[in-house]
């Protein structure tokens, strides 16, 4: 279980109360209280929640519009979904309730990754204890990162390859089984529960903080805090020199004073020449003692690992990057360098992946290495230095096992 | 809908709304490349070789549909330096070793459909095609570097869903999906005849005439009926025939079996092998329902074997029949132990139109220019009957002009390429003779057949085609086969028919002749013998 001091409003249980102002305003008037309200995604892109509910209420075709939850957070660092389907699903199923009834859907879906098997299982038996007006499937996903993409999500839903659908058509009109659908994060829509009560503040949202930290976790802050004050919270192990924002978010030198909000990390990452976001709040600490070539190795063998293989160019060139860098820095971290055209090379593969890949992985799968090039030139010059990372590992091990002893 | 307008390389041009943009912009005379797109479909979007400008953004011209005020630009030289990207990436970086065949048992199907790895460029054409033939035998598995198309639960193929309509090798647009190469066995065939004492024979199924002529420039459904006969006597066959001949003579069986059982039961068509495995795995129970009847393939070879063999004083047993047909599940046929007589195979190399052309190539035989040559006589001569068997409802209008012979000779009911036709024949006075269902595509057939079976609906006639169209558009056809070109093919066949002196089976005096020497009558011991056979359940699959 992840720790809850740090996080206050997405506790709160609702206990059925928002349920019942909803039922009270109607469904029109519910989208836009929620509308009003300023709810935002909080999966990434970040767009209003209540112009999702409102295209899809307004689609033809009846009842039948299905609304799905997606708590496939394969994102690398990222553990918020998790944490309040362990601590809050009450409110959960509250927010679907709300949603289903909004929208006019008259059945919800959660999907959660395969690696939450355990999780889904209690998510279960709260769901068969609580009173429900719509049914509500739990489906368990088989652990492929591309199913957090929402129509590969609905492919896998279906029971067809979790690969990413052409769009258009967007779910919103053809979606689960062609059907009008709309697909939201655990966050928004135990959000959209919490949206009905006097004291809900929409700018707070859940940060996901991993790397060199000594309290990893789950931090409840609001949009605009500052990356120092955030990481003084999270007792940094040793001084930290980059954020990476999950494995597609791109990365950042670190700076205290960077303020944790979407537009300010754009901003920031335009500067190194874009494909930087904030995303889902992901933060991964990267420490001094780290090497970054070694961290961006890691994420290109993540990403040709979960490439689903459909569209050529992240197939390929996922996979030739992950050689590439798994050469230059080596598997145990003996370096074999990079060479001159190193750069150029990653230059010519982003340019690809970005106008050709069908979906945001394939888009995304460059954000960290090309953002790490411009910002830590000297660590990809030949040879790489692999020696601070041996180093490091054999002292966070000395670390843990101090941690354990007392 | 109504008529748009956007602009084509800066040019004001209008279309259909909606309509798909890359068939818009080849329709205007400019070659877009794109591998994994085929008219008429949804698009699989997957090659991305299509690439074009649209107001600004790098979209595959296949994904796109047309809307008002988009401004598209084909060519410029970032665009082509991304499709020389594309290809390279397509070509693959680095390529695995070896050939995988979907079969690895030794078996009777083994290697009558294989995978060449090394070419296979994962567009998913082929795992449509088996979607569309609601089969999905063939899927991708595993993910990134690792994925590829493979049969369900890696089974080799005669113990998979597969039923060897060959669609996945006809869609495949870069040959990595191949039929078994028998032109090799033909030509050596074809080499030793004389050392040997042979006599070869060919055979060349209703639609090959239609079709064939496209491997060498001619328009799709352009009859090249004596030139295909020129061109097999060129590759030295000694004698060519007509399976159009067998075609007559499984009417005349047929449609025996049709009267003898109408109003009693329902008498389904077996002369589609792809739908003759399709029932084998997936209907067993319907087994008995099916007419016994071989298939023209076979029938011409058992005809050819027995009756022209005595008649000509040939030993059958130094005759070789090759037969030339749309078909990839054709090869399967004649691979059948059932289809033999007196020991020997009814058929014993099967080709494909796709095998046939190439042969001719590699023969150097220039197609085009080779005179117009007849049949030879006896198993050359074919009613219109024979000639419409070569697209879907032909068998049924077959069966109908000699079942119900004062009725017009056309059936116009029975025809068109929907995927599942009915018909009711009635008399003068309006009341029902016959009710006849047609299918073409396994997808289309599963459907009709789940309905009969489950008692929904009744019928004294069912015709089934596994492919779209019937053999127009048969597994073995020369590539493309799209709808436009099964509708052409199609339209050959029926100007065939309707330029036959004889259109009904049973005014063919070669039928005539050959009941009246060998055979008896229809339904005769002596036809049952050579023409009919049995089929067995291979397991039931889901």
């Amino acid at each position: 279980m992840l720790s809850t001091q740090n996080v206050r409003q997405i506790l709160i249980k609702t206990n059925g109360e928002s349920l019942r102002k909803v039922r009270s305003l109607g469904p029109e008037k519910t989208i836009e209280f929620i509308t009003r309200k300023g709810l935002k995604g909080r999966g990434g892109a970040g767009n209003l929640t209540g112009n999702k509910w409102l295209e899809v209420r307004t689609q033809p075709g009846g009842s039948e519009k299905y609304f799905v939850v997606n708590c496939d957070e394969g994102e690398p660092g990222t553990f918020k979904d998790r944490f309040i389907l362990e601590n809050n699903p009450e409110t959960l199923i509250e927010g679907i309730e709300i949603a289903c009834f909004a929208i006019g859907c008259r059945k919800a879906f959660v999907y959660v990754r395969g690696e939450y098997a355990a999780l889904a299982r209690e998510f279960r038996k709260k769901l068969d204890a609580a009173p429900r007006s719509v049914p509500i499937e739990v489906v368990v996903g088989a652990g492929a990162y591309v199913c957090g993409e929402q129509t590969a999500l609905l492919n896998s839903i279906e029971g067809r390859r979790g690969t990413p659908r052409l769009k258009p058509p967007f779910p919103a009109t053809y979606g689960l089984w062609g059907k009008p659908t709309v697909v939201n994060n655990v966050e928004t829509v135990a959000n959209a529960a919490l949206a009905f009560r006097d004291d809900w503040r929409g700018d707070l949202y859940l940060f996901s903080v991993s790397g060199n930290v000594r309290k990893p976790g789950v931090y409840e802050r609001a949009l605009g805090t500052r990356l120092g004050e955030l990481v003084r919270d999270c007792e940094p192990s040793e001084t930290p020199k980059a954020v990476f924002f999950g494995a597609a978010g791109g990365c950042l030198k670190y700076d205290a004073a960077l303020a944790l909000e979407p537009a300010a990390v754009a901003a920031k990452g335009a500067a190194v020449g874009g494909g930087v976001m904030l995303g889902s709040c992901t933060l991964i600490i990267v420490g001094e003692s780290r090497s970054i070539p070694v961290v961006c190795s890691s994420i290109a063998r993540f990403f040709a690992h979960e490439s689903c293989g459909n569209c050529a160019p992240c197939r390929e060139i996922t996979a030739l990057l992950a050689k590439r860098l798994e050469c230059s820095v080596g598997a145990s971290g003996a370096a074999g360098g990079f060479d001159a055209k190193f750069n150029e090379f990653v230059a010519e593969s982003s340019a690809l992946l970005n106008t050709a890949s069908l979906c945001g992985l394939g888009q995304c799968a460059t954000a960290s290495l090309s953002a790490a090039l411009k910002q830590f030139p000297s660590e990809f010059e030949s040879p790489a230095k692999s020696q601070s990372k041996t180093k490091s590992k054999t002292k966070i091990k000395k670390q843990k096992q101090a941690d354990s002893r007392s | 809908m109504g008529k748009v307008e956007f602009s084509l390389n800066g040019k004001k041009t209008s279309a259909e709304e909606g309509a798909n943009m890359l068939e818009f912009i080849r329709a205007s005379g400019i070659a877009l490349p794109g591998i994994c797109y085929e008219e008429g479909k949804p698009p699989i979007g997957k090659c991305r070789m299509c690439v074009v400008e649209i107001s600004g953004a790098y979209r595959t011209a296949c994904t796109v549909k047309i809307a008002a005020g988009l401004e598209v630009k084909t060519d410029s030289a970032e665009l082509k330096k991304m499709r020389e990207a594309y290809e390279k990436l397509l070509g693959k970086t680095e390529l695995e070793p070896e050939i995988k065949k979907f079969v690895c048992v030794p078996s009777q199907a083994c290697g009558i459909l294989s995978l060449d790895r090394k070419k296979c460029i994962l567009c998913g054409a082929c795992v449509r095609a088996c979607d569309e033939q609601n089969i999905n035998s063939l899927a991708m598995v595993e993910r990134g570097k690792a994925a590829r198309v493979e049969t369900e639960f890696d089974k080799p193929i005669d113990l998979s869903r597969c039923v060897l309509c060959g669609k996945c090798s006809l869609k495949c647009p870069v040959g990595a999906i191949n039929e078994r190469d028998d032109t090799k066995r033909a030509l050596d065939a074809l080499e030793k005849a004389k050392s040997q004492g042979k006599t070869i024979v060919a055979e060349t199924a209703p639609s090959i005439r239609v079709a064939v002529g496209e491997e060498f420039g001619f328009a799709p459904g352009t009859r090249v009926t004596g030139k295909m006969v020129a061109a097999l006597r060129r590759l030295g066959f000694d004698y060519v025939f007509d399976t159009d001949f067998g075609a007559d003579l499984t009417i005349m069986e047929e449609a025996s079996e049709l009267k003898t059982h109408l109003g009693k039961r329902l008498v389904v068509t077996s002369c589609c092998p792809g739908w003759i495995i399709v029932a084998e795995k997936f209907y067993p129970e319907a087994l008995p329902l099916l007419s016994t009847c071989k298939s023209p393939q076979a029938m011409t070879g058992a005809m050819i074997k027995s009756y022209w063999a005595k008649k000509k004083g040939i030993d059958a047993k130094k005759i070789v029949v090759v037969s030339i047909l749309p078909c990839v599940a054709k090869k399967f046929e004649a691979d059948r132990p059932e289809l033999a007589n007196d020991g020997l195979r009814n058929v014993d190399i099967a080709l494909t139109t796709r095998e046939f052309a190439a042969m001719i190539t590699q023969k150097k035989i220039d197609f085009a220019s080779l005179p117009d040559e007849d049949f030879d006589d006896v198993l050359g001569v074919s009613s219109g009957g024979g000639a419409i068997f070569g697209v879907t409802g032909g068998v049924t209008e077959a069966a109908l002009r000699m079942a119900f012979p004062e009725h017009a000779v056309e059936f116009k009911e029975v025809r068109g390429l929907e995927g599942i036709k009915v018909a009711e024949i009635k008399d003068e006075c309006g009341s029902v003779k016959a009710r006849v269902a047609i299918a073409n595509g396994v997808g289309n057939a599963r459907k009709l057949v789940d309905a009969v079976l489950d008692g929904k609906e009744k019928f004294d006639f069912i015709e089934i085609m596994a492919c779209e169209g019937g053999c127009a558009g048969g597994g073995g056809q020369p590539k493309p086969t799209t709808k436009s070109v099964i509708e052409a093919r199609t339209r050959g066949l029926y100007g065939e028919d309707e330029g036959k002196k004889v259109r009904r089976a049973q005014d063919n005096p070669g039928i005539k002749a050959v009941y009246r020497d060998f055979l008896g009558e229809p339904l005769s011991e002596q036809s049952r013998k050579y023409l009919h056979t049995r089929f067995h359940s291979r397991g039931k699959k889901k």
